[in-house]
């Protein structure tokens, strides 16, 4: 996943971070609202019953004030009752009706807005008449001033904030841990494609994701670049045999001619460049036509596989025999020091096919070749020069050896 | 209220107007009535917040010596207390007899002397005494009036309540200035 993306596609960051912040947000202000309410319901029927509470006491302690009519004991009774109780006013009423004494909070700043709150939220007054014994004496009328309405609502916005600004704060956190738990594996697996298929290197594998969905998609992608590679290696299998299969000649297994030029071509090349010489040999199965009519074909690839077989054990690893064609071999000495090189090479040759060839029905060939050598850079420097020069030879040798058998025969 | 008195206003609006006819005398009796009020309130309020230990459906209140502010008690419509109804008469110091039917004695200006042979006479039970004079007091009386300002207020005299046999009300003590002891 690149953090850049094309606009109006979401990154799965930016996707995963909304959901848990949304989720948080509306969790905690549903759930805080929902307290909220539920609070200030709870607190209104505290604070009717606490007002009624405060009114009873007060007429209760007011009731003797109120008999023998003396307003600064009343005074001083309203003062040390209410003062801190939460009451905004306070009068009392004698048991005719008239106002008797009065109290009234000194207003902190807040307590305009809590009165309002009260009233807001529809807080009665407490109302409780004071009586001696079973006589009617007078009246006590309170309203509450709301701090305390007002307190719970401050804390408890202050505390939904603080739930808000944590929540949102575990929700990123949240995020950033899943983000890693998704995003990586499949950076992974982007990763290991991009390789696939930029390098062609199928060795990497994804490794195993923590969520099991990604896990499987991790594991089948890697069963696929299995494969992949398992028939990517077959392919290369094959595909050098059939170069190989392209480059040798069926029969004897040696090279063919056309490997025999394009090993030719670089060897020239690589001599050309470093100043040294090579040695191309030409070289022909004498009499093989008459072996052919006389003993058939199958006897004649015996022979010619055994020819190839000797030449072979006659040179270098690093030199190329090669099967022209028909009856003809060539040979790629690589490097040599010059023609004494070749010639002793075909010294050994010849006396390698002196040796008799039994074969299997009782038949014994003479093998017998003739060779014509053509040495780089002596004799030509290019390809065709020096095949044609090797050529030359081999058939000025064959002449010869024909005659020499004519006139020695 | 203060600034609503009566008196207050009057005052006010003689002054406002630049009337030079003194309003003196007016005033004073306003106040004098006043005061007159409240120690009825008093009166009656004690008796509504005192328990005698046999409750009888009359109420008998004694008016002893010279009472400055006991007009209305004697000629008020006062009937009840709670569910008492209150008979308020005077008697002379002298009458040894009906003084023994009295469930409360109230004392006007009285002799010392007088007062003790009262009190003599009384302590082999139940009386609530209440007197216009703060000395008495000091002298077995359980109540005793005070001028505060305009109205009445009056003190306890702790001793005397609770060797009186009668149960008050303690609202009324809070009221009560106390007397320090002699």
């Amino acid at each position: 996943m690149k953090p850049s993306m094309e606009s109006g596609h979401a990154s799965l960051r930016d996707v995963i971070r909304r959901a848990h912040l949304r989720m948080a947000a509306v969790a905690i202000v549903l759930a805080g609202v929902l307290l909220l309410v539920v609070g200030l319901a709870t607190l209104r029927l505290y604070l009717v019953n606490n007002l009624g509470l405060v009114a009873r006491s007060l007429a209760y302690t007011v009731e003797a004030s109120l008999v023998f009519g003396d307003r600064e004991e009343a005074r001083r009774v309203l003062q040390q009752l209410l003062e801190g109780e939460g009451v905004a006013h306070a009068e009392v009423f004698d048991a005719q009706g008239r106002a008797f004494v009065r109290w009234t909070a000194h207003a902190p700043v807040v307590a305009g807005l809590g009165e309002a709150l009260a009233s807001g939220l529809g807080l009665p007054q407490a109302s409780v008449e004071v009586r001696q014994d079973d006589r009617v004496v007078g009246r006590v009328v309170l309203s509450s001033d709301g701090v305390g309405l007002l307190h719970f609502l401050g804390a408890g916005l202050l505390v939904l904030a603080l739930c808000l600004g944590i929540s949102g704060y575990v929700g990123l956190r949240q995020s950033r841990r899943m983000l890693a738990d998704i995003a990586e594996p499949l950076q992974q697996l982007a990763r290991v494609a991009r390789a696939v298929r930029h390098d062609r290197s199928m060795d990497q594998r994804v490794p195993p994701a923590r969520i099991a969905e990604l896990r499987a998609l991790g594991d089948d992608f890697n069963a696929l670049l299995s494969e992949l590679q398992v028939r990517h290696e077959r392919l290369q299998q094959q595909n050098s045999a059939l170069e190989f299969q392209a480059s040798r000649d069926s029969l004897t297994g040696l090279a063919n001619r056309l490997h025999f030029e394009q090993r030719l071509q670089q060897a020239l090349a690589d001599a050309a460049g470093k100043g040294q010489k090579l040695a191309v040999l030409f070289l022909d199965n004498d009499r093989f036509k008459q072996v052919n009519d006389l003993h058939g074909h199958a006897v004649g690839d015996v022979l010619l596989k055994a020819v190839g077989v000797r030449l072979r054990k006659q040179v270098r690893e690093t030199d190329l025999v090669a099967r022209l064609g028909g009856d003809e071999f060539a040979i790629l000495l690589y490097p040599v020091a010059g023609a004494g090189d070749a010639l002793l090479v075909v010294d050994k040759i010849q006396a390698a096919m002196r040796e008799p060839l039994a074969v299997s029905d009782g038949v014994v060939l003479k093998p017998s070749v003739s060779v014509g050598v053509a040495v780089y850079p002596v004799h030509g420097l290019g390809l065709e020069d020096l095949m044609r020069h090797a050529d030359q030879a081999m058939y000025e040798a064959k002449a010869a050896r024909q005659s020499e058998h004519v006139t020695g025969g | 209220m203060r600034s609503l008195r009566p008196c207050h206003r009057a005052w006010a609006a003689l002054l406002a107007m630049a009337l030079a006819l003194p309003a003196g005398p007016a005033c004073a009796q306003a106040q004098v009535d006043e005061h007159v009020q409240s120690v009825t309130r008093i009166v009656v309020g004690i008796l509504g917040y005192t328990r005698w230990p046999v409750d009888a459906p009359v109420l008998r209140l004694c008016v002893v010596g010279a009472a400055e502010y006991a007009e209305p008690l004697l000629h008020g419509a006062e009937p009840s207390v709670g569910s008492q109804r209150l008979e308020v008469r005077r008697l002379a110091a002298s009458d040894a007899k009906a003084l023994g039917e009295c469930d409360g004695i109230y004392a006007g200006q009285l002799d010392e002397l007088v007062w003790r042979g009262l009190m003599e006479q009384a302590a082999s039970r139940p009386l609530l005494t209440i007197s216009e004079r703060a000395e008495l007091c000091r002298i077995g009386a359980m109540f005793c009036l005070r001028r505060r300002g305009e109205s009445a207020g009056f003190e306890v005299n702790l001793d005397s309540v609770a060797r009186s046999g009668l149960r008050v009300n303690p609202k009324v003590l809070q009221l009560a200035r106390q007397r320090p002891a002699p």
